[in-house]
């Protein structure tokens, strides 16, 4: 290995990601080239530096959200951007068979091929009656028969108002429950805010405090030294 | 409560439907990470600050376009880096104000505690650890954009070089010469300080 091809791999052994193969062949060529030990000694010692002379340091104050819109949702296009094939082919399907109902949409199969036409069609043909099946359907209709019906239906109608009722009344309830739970949510992260807040201002005054002591004992360590401060 | 146990992947789909526990649960996990992420990129505190309030705010609105939530992480990143490019171009457009060094206390302690700094970066000697803060912190400041975030996501992240390269949207073989070509920046600049000081 010469100089050059050593220097490549520097940053994979300085990123802790160097291969063994190209770590063995590395160690070889280090031990006869001083100019390359001392440059990646140099190298790896100023990402030690670099390590020790910004520490993590503790966020000044805590984040905490309280949206009161959900995120919002992805194109239809994005959508399917994320999905499988098969649910990609189906979801074109569906696309396509909605749209030949929304055009009204015929296709004529004849002898010659297959002619697709879109809109209303001026001649509609008639659908084919089986053989034997009458047509026309006719009945005699009488009065108690229609005061059942309209009983029957006055029945359902108020079934099913009744349920209408219910539903809307459970969708209050509900409503008002997922209102209340996002208050206390909102409550408790405002208190979890101000509580960090107080943490921060207690650690942000410790260190000031431990900082401007180190400042003072290096000025007043120069100025005691003979000569450094005229 | 279950919500703690669960993965970033887990909790960033029921943020998409709209779970907002589960995106202050990802927000006490992140923001640490990603406020001394922006704070090195950017040397400053409040800006940093708002960079990660920022980031965050925009994830919650664009987690619908999470394509793998899997990596919900490094998406995070992503979008900080982006207002960390944004801010750095802006200051850099921003004309420099001609500072009177010696009525300006901050560059005068600066000055002061670079001036004969202890700094030994090849054996590891003595020196104070604020000055260090100081003389790394305008070392970096030196460095390219891209330089500088290769440095600070390999040596503070310890993320794996196709991790950045996939963060910073460039190949595996430019994150290695970013981070070989930072360092051997900030080794000259740091080795100069060291000279000046001693």
């Amino acid at each position: 290995m010469n100089c050059e091809k050593s220097r490549e791999l520097f940053a994979d052994y300085v990123g802790e990601e160097l291969a063994s193969s190209e770590a063995r062949e590395l160690q070889m060529h280090l031990k006869s080239c001083q100019g390359c030990r001392q440059e990646l000694a140099l190298l790896s010692s100023t990402k030690s530096a670099l390590r020790l002379a910004l520490p993590e340091e503790p966020m000044p104050r805590r984040l905490a959200f309280s949206f009161t819109k959900p995120p919002k949702r992805t194109s239809w296009l994005g959508w399917l951007q994320g999905r499988s094939a098969w649910v990609t082919a189906t979801a074109c399907f569906v696309v396509c068979v909605a749209s030949l109902a929304l055009f009204r949409t015929q296709v004529r199969v004849g002898s010659a091929g297959f002619e697709v036409s879109f809109g209303q069609s001026s001649v509609i043909a008639p659908a084919p009656t089986p053989a034997g099946v009458p047509t026309v359907v006719t009945a005699e209709v009488r009065k108690e028969d229609v005061q059942r019906l309209i009983d029957d239906s006055l029945v359902q109608a108020q079934k099913s108002q009744d349920a209408r009722f219910k539903k809307v009344a459970l969708d209050l309830q509900e409503a008002w429950q997922t209102l209340r739970v996002q208050d206390l949510q909102q409550i408790n992260a405002g208190l979890r805010y101000l509580e960090a807040n107080q943490k921060s201002l207690v650690q942000d005054s410790a260190r000031n405090s431990t900082f401007v002591q180190s400042l003072a004992r290096n000025f007043y360590a120069k100025a005691d030294a003979p000569g450094t401060i005229q | 409560m279950g919500l703690v146990r669960l993965t970033d992947k887990d909790l960033a789909e029921r943020v998409a439907r709209g779970d907002g526990e589960a995106f202050n649960l990802l927000v006490g996990r992140w923001e640490q990470k990603l406020y001394n992420y922006a704070l090195r990129l950017t040397g400053d505190r409040e800006d940093a600050f708002d960079i990660c309030q920022d980031t965050f705010v925009r994830a919650y609105e664009q987690i619908g376009q999470l394509q793998n939530p899997d990596k919900f992480s490094h998406w995070l990143f992503k979008i900080a880096r982006n207002f960390c490019i944004s801010l750095y171009r802006e200051k850099k457009n921003l004309p420099r104000l001609e500072v009177d060094a010696e009525s300006d206390p901050d560059v005068e302690l600066e000055r002061l505690l670079s001036g004969d700094s202890l700094i030994r970066i090849d054996n590891g000697q003595r020196y104070e650890p604020a000055e260090l803060r100081l003389i790394v912190e305008r070392a970096l400041e030196q460095l390219s954009f891209e330089q500088r975030e290769t440095v600070v996501l390999k040596v503070y992240e310890g993320l794996k070089f196709t991790e950045i390269a996939e963060i910073a949207a460039c190949p595996v073989s430019t994150v290695k010469s970013r981070l070989y070509l930072g360092l051997n920046e900030l080794k000259k600049i740091l080795t100069k300080n060291e000279r000046g000081a001693s």
